[in-house]
């Protein structure tokens, strides 16, 4: 059984439709690059998937649990991690504290419990010397990764990505890219919006397609990066092949 | 010209007198103050339009009619009500009320410079509304306004002076007393004009720390 | 609620919030002039003048303004000089908005960026050309909102001036609970009066600073 299921989800705003009709299958251990030009949906995708969007239609399922009945949203949503574009640190917070708070305050953990699971995690992703440090303190890669280990101390059953490298300069991408490629080599369930193409050929079990809210392929990425048979693919690889 | 300043020594007692009572109003004024503008922000945040309209309605009377006129509705109109008490607390609640109304105004665009991203994190975290207020949006918007609620508390500092004109023996009451009986009005008003320089100036040192050590630039987004 | 000795006295009222609207116009041009000549002096820069200027915003702003109008109506004939209640009032009202209009146009001032006043030197523009053509009209712009709220303070504090017995709005309303009692219905209609005047300057106040964190490209709250 698929750990996270999207039956057929429908949303609008206003006349229009972001998102027409997703259906995907998500398995556990399973790493998904969601790829498409902007406007496509994607990140909405990712947002409808723990609750921060509403939708019209449809369903989101995690282990067959629906996140539309009663009381189940909280439960969904502590069970997946979400890492943003912009990071979303908390900036009155340290380092440190940015990790430990919603694990005490959802997760009910003990100071000394959250102190030490924060550590081990900023220690896997190199930044446990920063304990102290406030966000605006930290280059954009830092903050990103510590925005995972603030996630990942949720001890989530599920990751989503929302163009986590997007707004890094291109000098700090890869160590953020490195610390989600660790992630998906331990066996996490990911979903990675993405324009990295070459990260989501070399560590995504597959590519899903999105444009104009709807999925337009779903494969391998060898079959939709190298062969692609939609019109609408084929350009947007040349576009990228461009840049 | 002659300024006698040795006999206003036997004042300065019932001067410090009135700047303690002027200390004491000015805490109990700002502490309801600040109870008042979380409840009117809260309530024009609300999704109850009535309750919106009326907060609208309490900030805008508020901010634009005379402090001393309110003072005098609490004291003199208030009994019309059976609603009866001493000139301190009339002062106090009116005092309280008018700067309430401005701090709901500050904590609000507080709130608003709070970046969105703040609360999605924590929704996405699993953190309540109500924890997540506590823990991240009202800090964050403290730090930012912190500046703009340390003059608030300056000016209800100032405004406590009005009380004198419904006779509490305050500050700047007490130095109208004494200058009507002593005719010492020179040396006995820039005695408590300095007092008052003290306690305004001393405070705002004092707050300013207080906002260094709380919030900290490296602390602020 | 009886609002007839209201009515009876309605032509006493208007009156006296004729006499609100003078002092609250006088003090608002003198205290615009007087801070303006502040911020000016401030800007050429004498050391020992940005003292005592410093001085005199720090005094005006620490100090309350009941104080000041104490002070000056009864301090100044101790000192031989003959002032009667309109000049106490005028002349405290005036000083004291004077303060806060340099408090406020300084914030303008140091909002323009160095660069600004740099290259226009570079290019050869002496003080009174920077001042006219690149300091002024960008300072003008951060400093016009809260100026106009500074106004609305003054209009609301001119209020104050009933203390030394200046037969304005505030006064006449005392006078009429003395009179006829009905505390309540006397003060309501002489705060509706000073909320008709206050609450449009309050609206202009906003409206200029939405429009100008509009027109800097910058995003509202």
């Amino acid at each position: 059984m698929p750990i996270l299921t999207l039956r057929n989800i429908h949303k609008r705003f206003g006349s229009l439709e972001v998102l027409a009709g997703i259906k995907l299958a998500v398995e556990a251990g399973e790493v998904i690059a969601i790829v498409g030009p902007s406007g496509s949906g994607k990140s909405t995708l990712l947002r409808v998937v723990n609750g921060l969007e509403p939708f019209e239609q449809g369903d989101v399922e995690l282990d067959g649990q629906s996140i539309r009945a009663p009381g189940n949203l909280a439960a969904i949503r502590r069970q997946i991690g979400m890492v943003f574009q912009q990071f979303n640190l908390f900036s009155h917070l340290t380092v440190g504290e940015n990790v430990m708070l919603a694990q005490r305050l959802v997760l009910k953990r003990d100071a000394k419990a959250a102190e030490e699971r924060a550590r081990v995690l900023l220690a896997r992703v190199g930044l446990e010397d920063k304990w102290n440090r406030y966000p605006s303190q930290l280059s954009g890669g830092q903050q990103q990764r510590v925005a995972i280990s603030r996630a990942l101390a949720m001890d989530p059953r599920v990751m989503l990505f929302d163009e986590a490298t997007s707004a890094l300069d291109p000098e700090l991408v890869g160590e953020v890219l490195a610390v989600m490629r660790s992630l998906a080599d331990s066996g996490m369930t990911m979903l990675v919006v993405t324009h990295e193409m070459n990260f989501a050929r070399e560590v995504a079990d597959r590519i899903v397609f999105m444009d104009q809210g709807r999925i337009l392929a779903d494969g391998t990425p060898q079959a939709i990066l190298d062969a692609p048979e939609d019109a609408r693919i084929q350009q947007f690889m040349r576009r990228l092949a461009e840049r | 010209m002659f300024l006698d300043w040795g006999s206003i020594t036997s004042y300065y007692g019932l001067l410090l007198q009135g700047a303690w009572l002027t200390i004491v109003i000015t805490l109990a004024s700002f502490t309801l103050a600040a109870i008042v503008g979380v409840l009117v922000a809260a309530a024009r945040a609300s999704a109850v339009a009535p309750l919106r309209w009326l907060a609208t309605v309490y900030v805008e009377v508020l901010r634009n009619t005379p402090v001393l006129l309110q003072i005098f509705i609490v004291f003199y109109g208030f009994p019309s009500f059976g609603i009866r008490m001493t000139a301190i607390t009339a002062g106090i609640l009116g005092l309280g009320f008018n700067v309430g109304a401005y701090l709901a105004e500050i904590f609000r665009a507080g709130i608003n410079a709070v970046p969105r991203g703040h609360r999605e994190a924590a929704t996405a975290l699993g953190i309540t509304p109500l924890q997540s207020f506590i823990w991240i949006v009202a800090p964050v918007a403290l730090s930012k306004v912190f500046p703009a609620v340390t003059n608030m508390f300056i000016a209800t500092l100032l405004g406590s002076s009005l009380l004198s004109v419904i006779a509490v023996p305050e500050l700047t009451g007490q130095t109208n007393e004494i200058s009507a009986r002593t005719f010492l009005t020179i040396e006995v008003y820039s005695f408590s004009t300095g007092l008052y320089l003290v306690l305004t100036l001393g405070s705002a040192l004092i707050l300013g720390m207080l906002g260094r050590r709380l919030f900290p630039a490296r602390a602020r987004g | 609620m009886d609002f007839t000795p209201v009515w009876a006295s309605r032509w006493l009222i208007l009156d006296s919030f004729a006499t609100t609207l003078t002092l609250s116009a006088i003090a608002v041009f003198v205290g615009t002039f007087v801070g303006a000549c502040v911020t000016l002096l401030q800007l050429i820069g004498s050391r020992l003048l940005n003292v005592v200027l410093r001085a005199y915003i720090e005094l005006f702003r620490g100090t309350p303004l009941l104080m000041q109008l104490f002070f000056i109506y009864f301090g100044l004939p101790m000192l031989g000089l003959d002032v009667d209640r309109f000049w106490a009032a005028f002349v405290a009202i005036s000083l004291y908005t004077g303060a806060y209009v340099a408090e406020v146009l300084r914030a303008g001032v140091e909002a323009v960026p160095r660069g600004q006043t740099e290259a226009a030197t570079a290019l050869g523009l002496g003080f009174g050309q920077r001042l006219r053509y690149i300091l002024g009209p960008q300072a003008l712009r951060v400093a016009l909102p809260p100026l106009v709220g500074v106004y609305v303070a003054v209009i609301k504090d001119t209020s104050l001036a009933t203390v030394i017995g200046y037969n304005e709005l505030m006064r006449r309303g005392m006078e009429l609970v003395l009179q006829y009692g009905r505390p309540l219905e006397v003060f309501l209609v002489v705060g509706l009066l000073y909320f008709l005047i206050c609450f449009p300057i309050s609206k202009l106040s906003e409206w200029l600073e939405r429009k100008f964190t509009r027109d800097a490209g910058g995003t509202e709250p």
